[in-house]
């Protein structure tokens, strides 16, 4: 079922009755298991439907005219990343998974459905657009104006409140299946640089990233460096 | 595609690559080099001060590429 995770979502930012829940855990839905890197949404399409990540990670990217990618977030399970695609006919942007990944599909029609029929949900799904945006907004300070290092502080730190938020990330552990050269994708850095980043945060024993686990052993440290403040997720 | 191992210099200190990297060509190698020590030089010099940043890369059989940078500050006496 997609709705499990989603609904665990929603509650992370918003009230929802046990009716809302059961409205949602209703929907009809498609359910595909993606290898890692497929492009399941592309710039351009007109999609009739949303998704629902429920295993693994997504990311959404743009590609420049030079070929250059940059990644512009990370989706983990029970997140929706096209939700926008509700009332935007066309993509701007691609989404795609970063690990082999579970992904729900659910009809517009039936999202929609549920819109005019039930307030709260209606008022979820904004919220969750109105955060998605607020991370956007914390993204471009992040790229903007923060070191290499503290960039990728900031990045796991917001990462790990939202998959804590979620039950994903349990004594400061989680699953991050990235490579260096795609982190360096999201960071605007080169993989080099990544790999160096990451040689003195385990030096100094803030984190270690092994086989596509993220270990954080000083997370008070990593804030700091991060210059992270978690109010802008709106976590309740 | 072939490994090769991107070692960091800075001032005096040698931090080397364990893991590397594929890469296609040295022309590659070179971009990655090149764009890894601009990133680093772009921190340095808003953070710690490094007058002196190199990486020289290697493949399994030796060296094959280096880039390094200098940064000098003058300040006028006035």
């Amino acid at each position: 079922m997609p709705a499990d995770m989603m609904i665990r979502r929603l509650r992370v930012n918003s009230v929802l009755s046990e009716d809302d829940a059961a409205a949602l855990r209703a929907l009809p839905s498609t359910v595909r298991d993606l290898s890692e890197g497929t492009v399941f949404v592309h710039e351009g399409d007109r999609p009739t439907r949303c998704c629902v990540i429920m295993s693994g990670f997504a990311f959404r990217s743009k590609v420049t005219a030079d070929g250059k990618r940059q990644i512009l977030s990370f989706h983990p399970a029970g997140d929706m990343p096209d939700l926008h695609s509700l009332f935007l006919e066309k993509m701007d942007h691609d989404l795609a998974t970063l690990s082999h990944a579970k992904v729900g599909f659910i009809e517009h029609q039936h999202v929609n459905g549920l819109i005019e029929k039930r307030p709260a949900i209606a008022r979820a799904l904004w919220r969750e657009t109105l955060v998605d945006a607020a991370i956007f907004r914390a993204w471009i300070v992040n790229l903007g104006a923060r070191s290499a290092s503290a960039r990728l502080a900031h990045l796991l730190a917001a990462l790990r409140q939202r998959l804590a938020a979620v039950g994903l990330a349990a004594d400061d552990e989680f699953e991050f299946p990235i490579s260096q050269a795609e982190l360096g994708e999201a960071l605007g850095i080169t993989a080099v640089h990544v790999s160096r980043v990451i040689s003195h945060f385990r030096n100094s024993g803030v984190l270690d990233i092994r086989r596509n686990r993220v270990r954080l052993k000083d997370f008070e440290r990593l804030v700091e460096i991060g210059g992270f403040n978690e109010l802008y997720l709106h976590q309740q | 595609m072939k490994r090769y191992y991107f070692d960091i210099r800075e001032g005096d200190h040698l931090a080397r690559d364990e893991e590397g990297l594929m890469m296609r060509d040295i022309d590659a190698v070179q971009k990655e080099a090149a764009q890894s020590l601009a990133d680093m030089a772009r921190d340095a010099v808003s953070g710690r001060m490094l007058f002196r940043m190199a990486i020289e890369v290697r493949d399994g059989t030796g060296p094959v590429l280096e880039v390094c940078y200098l940064w000098q500050i003058r300040r006028h006496a006035r």
